[in-house]
């Protein structure tokens, strides 16, 4: 189990825990968080789980796949933090991890 | 007769790196069972029992995958499953030459690149008000009548209109443009030599139809299809005419068929049961999030893949240039990839799919397609929240590329 620290468009502080066998999406999901529509279930292939991940985590992410690079591209909030969140598993290594929800395109 | 056995077949057409046991009489183009309905008959090559990897003698001969997760694994492996060929039977399948689907990587890359500029989330987001209007003036005549052929009144007309919007052409070329695809798609005549002669008219026509457009439109700064197409550059280098009428060809062809045939089988499956039907009527926010789930459990696309070398697969030794038939039904309904397949769960936390392929080519217009069943169910549910199949009604599906399900006739009650 892990920590995360969630901060919404408005600003809010939520804090969930999860295990590695969920990704942050699904979480931010059941936490009924409007931006995250999460419209393909979670399959790489509709960007609207999109997230901002605080750079100390950075480095402990999992490479980002060339899908999720043109899928991030046709955001128009896309920045060096973002992230399509249903390809962050919650593993042990990013315990305490904050992101911040994405606007909605 | 409810499943399929091993070796029933004359033994003479088998080639001698086939064993026996993975000898089934399949015809793609017929499947056994295809009158119970589409993903029906493809479910029994899923039969418990069956090998994850079977070869029929009927169509040229071919192995057919029959597992979800070989389905993804065959997609995913570019390298040993080649677009080359991606039609059977492999004769007809090596004429077929449009891009970038006969590409594999690394070639495939620079031509995806440039309809992704076309189909990216960005792009549906500039056209959703034009699409959703084609969608209104196509619902609204038919909301008095109380009832349709939903396949002809609408599924039929609705792809072809958006493309002429992306386009930027005029709809009453649309029959033109319609009756073209067709010709390509599902050529008339009576023989193969015929059907070429329909095919190779049909592409002669499109081409001819679209030359003065490009000509006028390279190097403009033109934000339609076209435009975007023909002023790109692959690799460095300005496309070449041929590529972008192959390019277009090609998004004209891959988002017809395609999106007729799943709203067909979502407006059967919707108008046989009332529950889901108001589940979405009642709560037309649910809308988007539903369509995948839909997506998973009417899958319609079933081509192939040519092995590039000889190679020990799932226990069997596939040779160079032999087919492999993927039917994308076979994951999104493997109980290994989704539990209750056969349920349709609006709400289901996981769900995992083909039914846009996977790897390099996974559906480059999946952002579009999605679009046009959203658009289709919140539309047609604000005007006509409750449907049914008429009594008398007789689907008929058939299997193929891409499987059909024709006459779906529907009614409703009129204020
Ligand atoms: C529900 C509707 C649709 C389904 C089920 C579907 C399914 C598929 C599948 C399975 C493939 C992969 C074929 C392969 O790997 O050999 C594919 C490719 C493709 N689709 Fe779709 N499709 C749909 C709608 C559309 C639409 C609306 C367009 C818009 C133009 C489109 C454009 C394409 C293109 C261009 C490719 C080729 C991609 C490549 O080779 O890189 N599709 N589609
Ligand atoms: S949920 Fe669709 S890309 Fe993440």
């Amino acid at each position: 189990m892990i920590k995360l620290h969630i901060v919404t468009t408005d600003g809010d502080d939520l804090y969930a825990e999860a295990d590695e066998s969920q990704s942050v999406m699904e979480i931010l999901r059941d936490k009924n968080i409007e931006e995250i529509r999460a419209l393909c279930g979670g399959q790489l292939s509709c960007a609207t789980c999109h997230v901002y991940v605080d750079p100390a985590y950075a480095d402990r992410l999992p490479p980002m796949l060339a899908e999720e690079d043109d899928l991030l591209d046709s955001s128009d909030h896309r920045t060096p933090e973002s992230r399509l969140s249903c390809q962050i598993f919650c593993v042990d290594a990013l315990d305490g991890i904050k992101v911040t929800v994405a606007p909605s395109d | 007769m409810n499943s399929y056995t091993a070796g029933a077949v004359p033994a003479g057409d088998i080639p001698d790196n086939v064993p026996i046991d993975r000898v089934f009489d399949v015809d793609c183009f017929n499947l056994a069972g295809i009158e119970e309905g589409y993903q029906e008959a493809c479910k029994r090559l899923q039969a418990p029992g069956m090998p994850n990897m079977i070869w029929t003698p009927r169509n040229g001969g071919h192995w057919i995958v029959t597992r979800g997760k070989l389905v993804r694994d065959v997609l995913n492996s570019p390298d040993r499953f080649s677009s080359q060929v991606i039609v059977l039977p492999k004769e007809a399948g090596e004429k077929y030459d449009l891009l970038p689907t006969r590409l594999d990587p690394p070639q495939h890359g620079g031509h995806r690149a440039v309809i992704n500029k076309t189909l990216n989330p960005r792009e549906m987001r500039r056209i959703e008000s034009s699409v959703r209007q084609i969608a209104i003036d196509l619902i609204e005549p038919l909301v008095a009548k109380g009832r349709c052929d939903f396949s002809l009144d609408f599924a039929q007309q609705f792809p072809i209109r958006v493309f002429m919007k992306m386009v930027d052409l005029p709809m009453t070329d649309a029959p033109l443009l319609k009756h073209y695809a067709t010709q390509i798609l599902r050529p008339d005549g009576a023989n193969s030599a015929e059907m070429a002669i329909s095919v190779e008219n049909a592409v002669q026509g499109f081409y001819a139809y679209l030359e003065p457009v490009i000509n006028e439109r390279r190097g403009n700064d033109g934000t339609d299809m076209v435009s975007i197409v023909i002023n790109s550059e692959i690799d460095g280098a300005p496309i070449s005419q041929a590529d972008a009428l192959s390019l277009i060809a090609n998004l004209l062809l891959a988002g017809l068929d395609t999106v007729v045939s799943f709203l067909s089988f979502m407006m059967l499956f919707l108008g046989r049961n009332p529950e889901h039907l108001k589940q979405l009527a009642d709560n037309p926010a649910s809308i988007p999030q539903s369509v995948e789930e839909l997506l998973r459990r009417f899958p319609i696309v079933s081509d192939a893949r040519m092995v590039t070398d000889d190679f020990e697969y799932d226990g069997v030794m596939l040779k160079r240039g032999d087919m492999v038939q993927v039917p994308t039904a076979l994951a999104g309904l493997d109980e290994e990839m989704n539990e209750d397949p056969w349920k349709v769960i609006f709400n289901r936390k996981k769900l995992e799919h083909s039914t846009f392929g996977g790897g390099p080519h996974r559906c480059a217009g999946l952002h579009l397609a999605r679009m046009e069943i959203t658009i289709t169910l919140q539309e047609w549910l604000a005007r006509i929240p409750s449907f049914r199949v008429t009594k008398d009604a007789n689907p008929i599906f058939s299997s193929g590329m891409v499987a059909m399900v024709e006459n779906v006739p529907l009614e409703w009650d009129v204020a």
